[in-house]
């Protein structure tokens, strides 16, 4: 989901007119209202794997982690960045002990802090600790991109909120890149094998599908600088996901995707450079 | 001769009572519980996955076909029969079910509980040249018990169709699609039918279900011709064996059924009409697009058990090979992870084939519904009085659960509580 980094370097601190800033009031406090929302809708429904203590100690260690890695690296603390992060995995992830919701949470917020390419974070923090424990642990986690189901009413509320987050932090260009690219793909998909139109529409309702593209793929700190940039980004992420998933059968697709795509930032910014986003209230 | 998508009856529970950890299991439904609802057994481990399709025993022999899609051409090696007792077995054992609670002597001592497990306790040479006429390769032919087996794959869907048809496999027109669907992701298909010779010959008036084992990445359950010429919803039953947890379909949401919900009494002698509704209303709650999970069980859990549990061979000729044979393994306890899963589908809301995963949860749910009956000897102590004065609203909360599960009207359910000893004031 969308993250952001506090001038996490004394460099980047120095000069915030560098960047874009997002106008109005900061969207990240969007991003935080819808999640939540989201997450209580999650617990209430008493979903199969989902524990009320999960989201706290997870959101719990970002915030810690947060607090340690500004401490070390001597920058102000702001809890919205961690709290996305912890959110956001809240939502996505699933796990059966406790102990590794934290560690979610502390690598998210680790990677933030230690992977970077010319001050910018290379992964979003809560895509990177979803495939490091996909990778590492694929017997103790998983995510359920089936747990969101197909329902409009869903989809339709997701996508309303997700466009009142994006077009704040002007951004929605990379997630109706990666809807178009990801879409049409399964489109052809359904063509070539002669389906009925119901199932790629079925298949674009998935609710785990508009969490990711509207709140993860999004992410303005860690997606080309360059609107060309982006959509390259999004178009390798729709590809390789497809591949993944429908060549691979590899459930979680989208986040693997993500994160094998993420390492093309640097690259592509270097390749079609452009001013670097910042967030309105940092 | 039509698809028999593997038809056969949802027996309910067992027909035994059987002492359970905490409180009595009673397993009271007579005869099928839904129409139309198929059973299917799938055991993963790694990309193997071994499925046992209980076949229509409520039909006539020869009526019986089944036509499947399967990612791989399957060998005569790669295919069993599975004892129907086995099937039923782990029916039984990971069915819904009724447990009923007995209250004690309020003026007795309450008795020391026992260390709490119970959310976790429960416990031919011109066929060929047809065929090749036809587009349509056989792949491989053979015979398993009392069924003719033979696996097809085909470049062109309307060839495939004709060559079935003329084999005495009625799939409808309508069914092309699906096929030509089926084809174009490499698909083979795996049929069956009924030599009724060798079927004689054995003695037997009964089908065994078919098991077929393959080494796929694809682990799904194809659904979409099944619903092709069906009239109304498909009931499907999924168990699943895995080694680390619960299974899931990725592409639709699965969801818990409500449990632990205390209801009224009279509900024991009419369980099957209760969670036929209960499931309806479930179903329409979650838009007709859900599947539901109905037992998850980690079968090292069993301490003790609800159901006689399943036993290491029992396990094994389900397909999980990964169990050590009976005598081989130590203690009561199987490596194993039980899934089961209930299914309502039909085109309209189930456009897609079912694709699984396992997960890591290991959590055990069961949908188990609780009845309390009350204690009904002499006693006059204070606790007694205060115990009588309670029972009403304890009914009342009892009436108010039914409606809430079923739909079912709050009056007529007050009426027969009251009709049937359990007064609401």
């Amino acid at each position: 989901m969308s993250q952001t980094i506090v001038s996490p370097s004394p460099r980047s601190l120095a000069r915030p007119a560098s960047g874009i800033a997002a106008p109005g009031i900061d969207a990240r406090w969007l991003q935080i209202g819808t999640l939540a929302g989201l997450l209580a809708l999650l617990l209430l429904r008493g979903d199969p794997g989902v524990e009320t203590l999960q989201a706290p100690v997870c959101i719990g260690a970002a915030l810690l982690a947060q607090a340690a890695c500004c401490r070390l690296f001597k920058v102000p603390f702001d809890w919205r960045s961690p709290a996305i992060s912890g959110l956001s995995l809240s939502l996505l992830l699933r796990a059966d002990a406790l102990w590794l919701w934290a560690l979610a949470g502390a690598l998210a917020i680790g990677s933030k802090f230690t992977l970077r390419v010319r001050g910018k974070h290379v992964f979003n923090p809560a895509n990177f600790a979803i495939a490091a424990l996909l990778l590492a642990a694929p017997d103790a986690v998983w995510v359920s991109p089936g747990q969101w189901g197909d329902t409009l009413w869903l989809g339709a509320l997701l996508v309303f909120a997700a466009i009142a987050v994006l077009g704040r932090a002007a951004r929605a260009d990379t997630a109706l890149a990666f809807v178009a690219c990801y879409g049409g793909l399964l489109l052809i998909r359904c063509l070539l094998l002669g389906d009925p139109l119901a199932i790629p529409a079925h298949q674009m309702r998935s609710g785990a599908l508009l969490l990711f593209a509207f709140f993860m793929i999004t992410d303005p700190r860690a997606t080309p600088d360059s609107r060309a940039g982006r959509l390259v980004f999004a178009a390798c992420v729709a590809a390789l996901a497809y591949w993944l998933q429908f060549r691979w059968q590899i459930r979680p697709g989208l986040f693997l995707a993500l994160f094998a795509v993420s390492p093309l930032t640097p690259l592509l910014d270097r390749r079609l450079p452009a001013r670097r986003f910042v967030w309105s209230g940092s | 001769m039509r698809i028999a998508c593997l038809v056969l009856a949802l027996v309910f529970g067992v027909a035994e009572s059987a002492r359970a950890f905490c409180g009595f299991y009673v397993a009271r439904a007579d005869g099928a519980l839904f129409n139309k609802a198929s059973k299917v057994v799938l055991a993963r481990a790694g990309d193997r996955t071994v499925i046992t399709m209980a076949s229509d025993i409520s039909g006539e022999p020869r009526d019986f076909a089944l036509v499947i899609p399967v990612p791989t051409v399957v060998k005569r090696e790669q295919v069993r029969l599975v004892q129907s007792a086995t099937i039923d077995h782990i029916d039984a054992y990971t069915a819904p079910r009724l447990v009923e609670y007995h209250d004690y002597d309020p003026c007795a001592p309450p008795p020391v509980p026992m260390p709490m497990t119970a959310s976790r306790a429960m416990g031919g040479a011109e066929a060929a040249l047809r065929a090749n006429a036809l587009g349509v390769r056989i792949e491989a032919q053979y015979s398993v018990g009392e069924y003719d087996i033979i696996v097809l794959s085909g470049a062109d869907s309307a060839g495939l169709l004709t060559w079935l048809n003329e084999n005495g496999y009625k799939v409808p027109d309508a069914a092309k699609p699906v096929i030509g669907s089926y084809i174009q992701q490499g698909m083979k298909f795996f049929l069956a039918k009924v030599n009724l010779e060798r079927q004689a010959a054995s003695g037997s008036h009964f089908l065994r279900p078919i098991q077929v084992d393959y080494e796929s990445r694809k682990f799904m359950l194809p659904i979409r011709l099944g619903t092709v010429n069906a009239d109304g919803p498909q009931e499907l039953l999924i168990y699943t064996l895995t080694e680390h947890g619960r299974v899931e379909t990725t592409n639709y949401r699965t969801v818990r059924l409500p449990t632990g919900t205390e209801i009224p009494l009279y509900v024991r002698d009419e369980f099957a009409s209760f969670y036929r509704a209960m499931f309806d209303r479930q179903a329409r709650d979650h838009d007709d697009s859900a599947v539901f999970l109905e037992y998850a069980w980690d079968l090292n859990w069993c301490d003790p058990c609800a159901a006689p549990p399943l036993s290491a061979d029992e396990l094994r000729e389900l397909g999980a090979a990964w169990v050590a044979p009976a005598g081989q393994s130590a203690g009561g306890g199987q490596p194993a992870f039980v899934t089961r899963l209930h299914v309502r589908y039909d085109r309209a809301h189930f456009p897609e084939d079912l694709v699984l995963q396992e997960t890591a949860d290991r959590e055990n749910y069961q949908a188990r519904y609780v009845l309390r009956y009350p204690f009904t000897g002499e006693a006059s102590c204070a606790a007694a009085r205060s115990y009588q004065a309670e029972l009403p609203r304890r009914n009342a909360d009892q009436a108010r659960n039914l409606a809430e599960l079923t739909g079912w009207a709050d009056a007529a359910i007050r009426a027969r509580m009251t009709e049937t000893g359990q007064p609401l004031r």
